[in-house]
């Protein structure tokens, strides 16, 4: 790599300290960083199945992304609690909030999700300390966008759900899954699915 | 004398383990000593654990495969000690290891012998409800997973010798004597559950719909004899009402057994809400006198079982049982509410049966000559919970008093955090290593994907449709190999997934079950065993987040299930090896809060040679406990807290820092940084530290203004002022003639919706001791359920033989204080007695303990959660009641919940005994999962 590295100071990731929350690998402007197992490479097939797999029968098709220290917590504890919700929506984990990329989302959209449902941390909750308020903002920035190709930004919903609030992760998924039903299905992809955002 | 970095655990069941596991991950070897055929004790009974209704084998099985698998945990099963020598560092105990009439070393527990036994007997484990083999294993997810015949029942015609493959089966074995040494013992053993076929009103044995809650709870399981189906005994049909009767072999004084037995009320509102899921249409009554819902969110699990699933609570003590002779109902008779006597009829009748001390408990008292107390159980220190009458003998879980399971774990890491102190200079003289493969290179293998898909009994099973799942996920790409289990957490499918993982060369693995949040590390270390790196592996969470929450829709909760195998399929085949660091760690520890669990935890460290930051942020230790005179069985708190300040203060490896407040808190596991405030000159100072335990306490509720005209007139008072004046100042009681006690003020309420655990045992105590100064006063105490868990019971009756009046008051017409032409009144108003006037000289009002607001500014410090109260959350509620979910972060004492001083020193040594686990370390492996950076992309 000779000159090029010499002259421009490059990011280190010290191992020991990394905690794997993601948060510099979603926000990396030139996508030079690359989170082990909850990267790219491993969620956006993700992403690809979990939108795939609804058939007609199992409208609205909703994906979530959920932080695995609050929001995946919570939704187990519905379980634990029995709260019962509709079976629409396919959970991906991700270790924090700050982890999931913006492309996860418009991926999500641009392959026939009809809503995105995001969750993580209250505010001050984060166990990354602050991935989930880096999270927020980014989600401010990714409903402008959704905005400028068509996308009604109420198909995405950003949540704070904690590990105790089984009842809350059960009532907002319910919640979440009857709005999507009246707006009908995400007309997105017939006209961008084409549209190759490689910059994502 | 030279001391033995060995200890001997008595006692399989969830306290033996988890002391067990925290004494090995701390550097000594352990022998636990087992009675029956597999550790597990009754939680592998259960069907679910109150109060999250966790399945409770799901929550067990990983530990008991945990333990089963430690390189340093040697489990003697069929074992019992016969004779111990020696003194504490350096016991010498003999075994005597019963024949299983099969080598353990080779069963493979496939079961084979059992399917070919000719004979039925009966299944103690079902409690006698179903029939099993003579050969038989104890439960499917046993540990270990061996069989063993049954000689009384074997009618030795060697089928299972001629059929068993792996020639596991020799009837000429013989009983045999092991000797170990070891430096300290645990008392482990649990306890026995009260038979009632003595008690002949209750027809219990005589007729067939009588059955005891332990029988139901297996008629509630899964994987018990009628697969999780409501059925009665008599006929087989479906009890529509069923009556649950509290307190038998409990609280009652004429079949000699006084105490209470902590958890039936509990386990008991478990059981109706259980059935009440399985069955919508059976109606659930429970009779009890008090109900005595006082652990951490009980209260508000009794309230969801009255409103989500009406279960009836009837206050009445059944004294008999008449059944109806052709339909075999039942007919009980009771007292309502309004003072009628009425009769209802049951098709089925549950006795709440307590605990008695372990049929063991005077045979292991002589064999290691220690004392037993008046109730059969073991013994213990009026403060220090863990120890017995002998030094180097520990106890934990019921062998000492009837408690809960979060209680025992507590108790568990107490003992070991106690041997952890005797036995400091012999740590890691006996442990080794675990030996693990070589990892395989598969770095240029295609990805070869093994799927394993459970049923968790009918927790996923009876929902999604399994063999379905199964077909499809052989169908995904990449997929070689799919099957399903019935608990793919058992040990004997660990071993299973190691075989299949080397028969089809699998490079990947896919388990559909629970959570990986509990399972997904026991997963890895099989994967690991089998030479796979552990992070090649996903878990598609098909239960709490697929089965349990769409109960009623089968179809797409098993679509949704296939959708979940195919996502995490999709996910594996891009997963590389990642490989692990190696951290050093500080072997020194930061205290949060100087109460008596900050200071209990601080010098057991200290003890054991670990330097410690104890932060207090008044001026003085001892915290709330500086207000507390005297314990309910009249032990001096006083002196007690004295000594232990003492201890704090002058002991060289404890830096204590008064008026300190922690402004901040960085790093991870090992290696924390902590900047404080302390004094009141402000100084700042900072320290490195390896783990951190929270022991900031709770406070004392103040009655607002007007609340039962407090502060309006100086006649009406707090407990805490009452035992005050008790101690220092009796003088002042010479002209009170009477005295009204209000309870559950401040607490189970809408503000304060818990149970604050400790207030009927004040009022108790305050009461006993002002009847000891003053004969003739006369005391009454309104409540809405005395909480007198355990031994406590004692005082409740003392109290009443004393002649101190209990009078119950509803939560929705609570007493009113009036002050009338100066004199003061108490009015009780109740529907059976109409309305009653209590004129007095004291009114006192038994506040309830309250999280301080400052909870939430240190959680956010140590991003940690609170629950609704505000009390700090623990990793898991029943098997992680001292940890927090963040590692080498530790929770003890009120911070946790309310807890008398007894209980808040058993959790602070266990805190610290779980810390130990991390300091005792040089070097903590951190996970693989980080992020790297790719240098062509980056731009600076």
């Amino acid at each position: 790599m000779g000159l090029f590295t010499e002259s421009i100071k490059k990011a280190q990731v010290i191992k020991t300290v990394c905690k794997g929350c993601g948060t510099c690998f979603a926000e990396c402007p030139t996508s030079a960083i690359i989170m082990n197992h909850y990267g790219s490479k491993q969620i956006n097939p993700m992403v690809n199945e979990a939108v795939k797999s609804l058939t007609e029968e199992s409208k609205p098709k909703i994906v979530a992304f959920l932080c695995n220290w609050c929001s995946y917590a919570g939704a187990d504890l519905a379980g634990v609690s029995r709260y019962q919700y509709p079976p629409n929506v396919r959970v991906i984990r991700t270790m924090c909030s700050g982890g999931m990329s913006k492309s996860y989302i418009l991926r999500a959209f641009l392959n026939g999700a009809d809503g995105v449902f995001i969750s993580g941390c209250h505010i001050g909750d984060c166990h990354y300390i602050s991935g989930n308020e880096k999270a927020y903002l980014r989600m401010d920035h990714l409903k402008t966008l959704l905005r400028k190709i068509g996308i009604e930004e109420e198909r995405l919903e950003i949540h704070q759900i904690s590990a105790s609030e089984g009842k809350k992760f059960a009532e907002k998924i319910t919640a979440f899954t009857k709005k999507i039903s009246k707006l009908g299905d995400s007309k997105i992809p017939t006209k961008i699915r084409k549209i190759k955002m490689k910059a994502y | 004398m030279e001391k033995v970095g060995a200890v001997l655990v008595i006692g399989g069941g969830i306290g033996g383990i988890q002391a067990s596991m925290d004494l090995a991950n701390s550097g000594y070897k352990v022998y636990i000593v087992e009675s029956t055929t597999s550790i597990g004790g009754v939680m592998s009974q259960l069907d679910k654990t109150f109060p999250t209704n966790d399945c409770s084998i799901c929550i067990l099985a990983p530990k008991l495969v945990a333990a089963g698998r430690h390189e340093n945990i040697n489990i003697l099963i069929n074992a019992s000690v016969e004779r111990v020598e020696g003194e504490a560092g350096n016991f010498t105990a003999h075994i005597k290891q019963k024949s299983l009439f099969l080598d353990q070393k080779k069963c493979t527990g496939c079961g084979l012998c059992a399917r070919v036994c000719p004979v039925e007997a009966i299944d103690i484990f079902n409690e006698g409800l179903s029939t099993r083999s003579a050969i038989s294993v104890k439960f499917p997810q046993a540990v270990p997973l061996v069989y063993s015949i049954d000689k009384d029942k074997c009618i030795g015609c060697g089928v299972c010798e001629g059929r068993c493959e792996a020639n596991a089966i020799d009837y000429t074995l013989e009983d045999k004597i092991i000797t170990i040494n070891v430096g300290a013992i645990i008392l482990a053993v649990g306890f026995d559950e009260f038979d009632p076929t003595p008690l002949k009103s209750y027809g219990y044995g005589k007729f067939f719909n009588v059955v005891t809650s332990t029988q139901f709870e297996r008629i509630l399981s899964a994987s018990g004899p009628f697969s999780g189906t409501i059925i009665r005994p008599s006929d087989g049909l479906i009890p529509r009402k069923i009556a649950f009767l509290q307190c038998i072999g409990s609280r009652d004084r004429h079949i000699g057994i006084e105490y209470c037995s902590s958890v039936c009320c509990m386990y008991t509102t478990k059981e109706a809400v259980i059935a009440k899921e399985h069955m919508e249409l059976v109606q659930p009554t429970i009779f009890s006198m008090d109900i005595r819902a006082c652990g951490k969110d009980f209260d508000k699990y009794i309230e969801r079982a009255k409103d989500e699933y009406g279960i009836r609570y009837i206050r009445s003590r059944i004294s008999f049982i008449k059944e109806v002779s052709d339909t075999k109902d039942l007919i009980l008779q009771y007292e309502t509410e309004n003072g009628k006597i009425i009769e209802e009829s049951f098709n089925l009748v549950v006795l709440s049966v307590g605990a008695k001390p372990h049929h063991s408990a005077l045979e292991l008292a002589r064999t290691l000559n220690i004392k037993l107390n008046e109730f059969g159980f073991c013994k213990t220190d009026p403060f220090f919970s863990i120890q017995t009458s002998r030094k180097g003998i520990y106890v934990c879980g019921m062998f000492s008093e009837p408690k809960d399971i979060p209680e025992t774990v507590i108790e568990a890491s107490a003992a070991a955090g106690t041997v952890n102190v005797l036995l400091s200079d012999v740590r890691n003289t006996l442990v080794r290593e675990k030996e693990l493969p070589e990892e395989l290179d598969i770095s240029n293998e295609p990805p070869r994907i093994g799927v394993f898909i459970c049923h968790c009994g009918i927790n996923i099973g009876g929902v999604v449709n399994v063999p379905e799942v199964v077909e499809y996920a052989a169908t995904l790409p990449d997929v070689v190999y799919a099957e399903r289990n019935l608990y793919t957490c058992s040990a004997d499918t660990q071993v299973n997934i190691k075989e299949k993982i080397k028969e089809y060369n699998i490079n990947r693995v896919v388990v559909a079950s629970c959570t990986p949040r509990t399972h997904e590390s026991l997963f890895q270390a099989t994967i690991r065993e089998a030479g796979l790196n552990k992070y090649l592996f996903d878990l598609a969470n098909i239960r709490d987040q697929c089965s349990w929450v769409h109960m009623h829709e089968p179809e797409a909760a098993t679509e949704k299930a296939e959708d979940l195998v195919r996502i995490s399929v999709a996910k594996v085949r891009n997963l590389i090896p990642l490989e692990e660091q190696k951290v050093k760690v500080t072997h020194k520890g930061i205290i949060i809060g100087g109460g008596v669990a900050g200071m209990t935890a601080a010098l057991n460290l200290a003890e054991q040679g670990y330097e410690v930051y104890l932060v207090e942020k008044n001026n003085r230790l001892g915290g709330y406990s500086n207000n507390i005179f005297s314990s309910l069985e009249s032990d001096d708190v006083q002196i007690f807290i004295k000594e232990l300040i003492e201890k704090t203060d002058n002991h060289k490896l404890i830096n204590v820092f008064l008026d300190a407040q922690i402004t901040s808190i960085s790093g991870y596991i090992g290696n924390f940084t902590t900047n404080i405030i302390y004094s009141k000159e402000k100084i700042q100072t900072s320290f490195n530290h390896g783990i951190i335990i929270v022991a900031t306490g709770a406070k004392e509720y103040q009655p607002e203004d007007n609340e039962f005209l407090f502060g309006q007139d100086d006649r009406i008072i707090i407990q805490s002022k009452l035992e005050n004046i008790l101690f220092t100042d009796e003088k002042k009681l010479k002209n009170i003639r009477s005295m009204v006690m209000i309870q559950c003020v401040g607490s189970r309420n809408e503000e304060h919706p818990y149970c604050s655990r400790i207030c009927c045992s004040e009022a108790i105590k305050n009461a006993l001791k002002t009847k000891e100064l003053n004969p003739d006063i006369n005391i009454i105490i309104l409540f809405r359920d005395i909480r007198t868990y355990g031994f406590k019971e004692k005082y409740y009756n003392l109290a009443r033989d004393k002649g101190i009046i209990f009078l119950r008051f509803n939560e929705d017409k609570p007493p009113e204080v009036k002050v009338i032409n100066e004199s003061l009144n108490v009015l009780l108003s109740r529907s059976d007695i109409g309305e009653l006037k209590f004129n007095t000289d004291l009114v006192v009002l038994s506040t309830g303990i309250i999280a301080p607001k400052e909870n939430s500014d240190l959680a956010k410090i140590l991003k940690v959660p609170l629950n609704e109260d505000n009390f700090f959350l623990e990793a898991h509620v029943k098997l992680r009641p001292s940890d927090f979910a963040t590692d080498g972060v530790f929770l003890c004492g009120t911070a946790r919940g309310t807890a008398n001083i007894k209980e808040s020193i058993a959790q602070a040594i266990s805190a610290a005994s779980r810390a130990v686990t991390i300091l005792s370390k040089d070097m903590l492996k951190t996970e693989g999962i980080t992020s790297y950076i790719d240098e062509k992309k980056c731009i600076g």
